[in-house]
Order: structure tokens, then sequence, then C-alpha cells
């Protein structure tokens, strides 16, 4: 697979704990690099990763954000779906009408 | 509509009375056909140039116009009101919005594209396509999750910020309509429930650096206005800026129609007063009323008609509209005027 440079070769201001939802970041991130990164087996990551020179800050937070490592998952539904419970959209839906 | 010439009567104190303006006389002269404009005679019927017709432009010629001004005379600035029955999609420019900044264009991504020797592929556009987050509903990333950057997400970032939101992003502003997406069935979450969020994770999480970290994305969400949007917007409820600065525009058009309205209304209202007649003002409430009623009625239905052929959103959804609301005002001012002049001609 070809290479393709990691978020802070394309974009060099990013600050790793930036969370890249909005912007050329989140584009950049989400529509580019992450579905490579996802393509990757474990060895072709840490081979990435030297081949960059991910710094450890770097390197942290791929594993945490995009890999999902040391965080409990199970617990994360839990609070997840306690969360969905307790915010049941109560907005009435409006149905068309004459004036907006 | 019709005048019947009374004693002491001249066709330029009727041109003053009837049109606002001495100087319109020929007008009355041209349209009645009168090659001896001096001699009229008592209980003779003129036809005078309608307000409808003025406002065509039929009982003058195009050099004559822009109206001759005269000090002590009314002169009615409201030629061409019926055209400004164009109506702008929403009316309320204070109508509650967030902003999400989007790559959309290739040139936003020319720097990052050179960078990396290759194109880099930006998103459709929401005003056409909508705004759809990455994960499903019942995606275990919660608020605070999501705001840390975790992918797989049921939530969209946005920002208060007004009026192009958070500046520091690079991207295309697009404006959500609050009310709308609420009506689609997306939720807002406000920079409150953001910090609740973190600070949930913040609790549960043991790891000193993760937790500096941690803290200083706290103390970064409220700058930002942060706001995130559960569940998928429709195309419908955004607004890129060709369709942002349109609207706004055409809420200026419709300022300028209502101060035209207003204007005639005055109009009216002395008309009341020289005459000891509601009348005036009756018949010129009724010619706002329908006008601006059906231009408003047709600009719906102009919607709803270019919908019906697949055209829902963007500049086709504004130029259905457009028409449907010119046609509405039009239409829906003859037929106003109609049963107007039956209460008092103008």
């Amino acid at each position: 697979m070809e290479d393709l440079p990691p978020p802070w070769i394309a974009l060099p201001d990013l600050d790793p704990q930036e969370p890249a939802t909005h912007g050329l970041a989140e584009a950049y991130v989400s529509l580019n690099w992450l579905p490579f990164w996802e393509a990757l087996s474990t060895d072709e990551r840490a081979a990435y990763l030297d081949r960059w020179n991910a710094s450890p800050e770097w390197r942290r937070v791929i594993a945490e954000r995009y890999q999902g490592e040391g965080i409990d998952w199970a617990d994360e539904a839990r609070v997840a779906a306690e969360w969905r419970a307790s915010h049941v959209d109560t907005a009435p839906r409006r149905k068309w009408r004459f004036w907006r | 509509m019709h005048y019947t010439i009374r004693p002491g009567d001249s066709l330029a104190a009727i041109a003053l009375r009837l049109m606002g303006d001495a100087g319109r006389w020929p007008e009355i002269a041209r349209l009645n056909g009168l090659t001896r404009p001096d001699t009229i005679l008592v209980g003779q019927t003129l036809r005078i140039p309608s307000l409808v017709a003025q406002a065509h432009g039929l009982a003058r010629p195009r050099e004559q116009r822009l109206p001759q001004r005269h000090p002590g005379t009314e002169t009615s600035l409201v030629p061409a009101r019926f055209r400004l029955f164009i109506l702008a999609d929403e009316v309320n420019p204070l109508r509650r919005k967030v902003v999400r900044r989007v790559i959309v264009n290739d040139r936003m991504a020319a720097a990052v594209a050179a960078r990396i020797g290759r194109p880099v592929k930006v998103f459709p556009n929401p005003s056409v396509w909508g705004l759809h987050p990455s994960g499903p509903p019942t995606s275990p990333v919660t608020v605070g999750r999501h705001v840390q950057g975790h992918g797989n997400s049921p939530f969209l970032s946005a920002s208060r910020a007004w009026p192009t939101g958070a500046r520091r992003f690079t991207g295309t502003p697009f404006w959500i309509d609050e009310a709308q997406a609420r009506a689609a069935g997306a939720t807002f979450h406000e920079s409150d429930e953001i910090l609740a969020g973190l600070r949930d994770i913040l609790r549960r999480t043991k790891d000193p650096a993760s937790r500096a970290k941690l803290e200083e994305l706290i103390r970064k969400v409220p700058s930002d206005r942060e706001v995130l949007l559960r569940g998928s917007v429709p195309a419908s409820a955004i607004k890129g800026p060709w369709r942002m600065g349109a609207t706004r525009g055409l809420q200026g058009v419709q300022i300028i129609g209502f101060a035209m309205t207003a204007y005639d209304m005055n109009t009216a209202a002395q008309k009341s007063r020289r005459t000891h007649s509601m009348r005036p003002v009756a018949a010129e409430t009724l010619r706002q009323a329908g006008g601006w009623g059906a231009a408003w009625a047709g600009a719906k239905l102009g919607l709803l008609g270019g919908a019906a052929v697949g055209v829902e959103t963007g500049p086709g959804a504004l130029l259905t509209g457009l028409i449907g609301g010119a046609v509405g005002g039009v239409a829906g001012y003859y037929g106003a005027d109609w049963v107007a002049d039956h209460i008092d001609e103008n």
C-alpha cells in the first residue's frame, strides 16, 4: 500500500491533543489518513510510526484515540447508554406550517 | 379607476388630487385621448391611471417614469412596489444557528496536498448532502470522548461563535438552523454538557499525563463556544455562504418592501384624514395584506413545487421560492387591488 504521510507531516501546526473534529484537520484525518491507518496490520503500524519518526505524544494519542487502547469500552458503552436514556429529546416535532 | 369631473376641476388639479403630482396631467389626457386638455366638461367621466398601471409604467412613456416632485404634493415612491414581493426563505435574521466549518473545496486543502504530494479528499457539500456523524446513534462514544477526537462518534462538532464559527479552524462556514435540525431529530449539546462529559472522563482517568491533557482540553472548550449535534442534519437545514448571503440580501429587499408598504399606508391615512373616511385606509390595508400574504403563500408553493421536481435545496430552491413569491405577490396584489378598488379606488 502506498504510504500516506501522517497528520504531523501533513499538518505541521496540528497539536496532537487537538481532536481534529473541525475544518482542515478533520478532513485530513477522518477522510484521508484514518482509512489508510485502519487498513494497516499491527506490524505495519509499528513500522509506519518508526518510519515517520512519530513523537511519544503522537504515539500515545494514536494508540488511545484511534486504537482505543487504555479505555474500558464496556464501561464507556454503559456510560453512553445511561447518557442516551437521560437525554431523550423532548423538543416537539414541528409539522409543515405556513410560516416557519 | 374612473373620475367624474366636478365644477372647478382642471386636469392638473385632478392629477394632483388623485395621482399626487399636478405635473402628471398629460397622462390623464393621453389615457382619455383628449386633444384639447384645457377643455373638459362637468359630468364628463375620465379614466385615471391606477396605481397598478403606474406601477407597470403603462401610463407613462419610459423617459417620464421618474416621479416629478413639487413642494406640498404627495409623490408616491412605490411605482414598482409589487415587484418587491420577493421573499427570502426566512424572515427572522435572529433565528438561532450554529456554524460548522467544513472543507468542501480543494483549494482550501491545496497546501496540504502540496505538502504530501497527492490530492486530499474533501467533504461533500453539506448544503447539498446534509451532515452525518461518523458513527451510528448507538455508538459507545460519549460527548467527552468525541471532543477528545475519538472516531465512530454519533456527534458532530459545531460552534456558537457568531457569525462565522470558531475562526481558528480552516474551512467553509455552514450555518445550521437549530429549529430545522431539531425538527429533523438532531439534538444539541452545549459547552456545559461537554465539560461535564470531560470531567466524568477525568474522574475515571488514573494516568497523570492523560489527566493533565484532559484538564488542558477542559480549559479550551469554552473559548471555541463548541456545541455538539447528535444525529444527522438534513441539507434543508443548512446554508452555505452563497445561500446565507442571498438570504441576508433578500432580507434587505424585504425591508425596502416593507418601508414602501409603510409609505403607502401613510398616504392612505392622509387621504382618510382629508376625506373623513376610513375607506382609503381599509382599502390599502386589504391591498397590503393581499399582496404580502399571497407572496408568502406563493413562495411556499414555489418551494413545494421545486421540491416536487427534485429541487429541495441550494440555489434551485431559492429560485423556485422567489418565482413563487413574485408570482403570488403580483397575483395577490392584483386580486386585492381589484377588491380594494370597490372600497376606495386609488
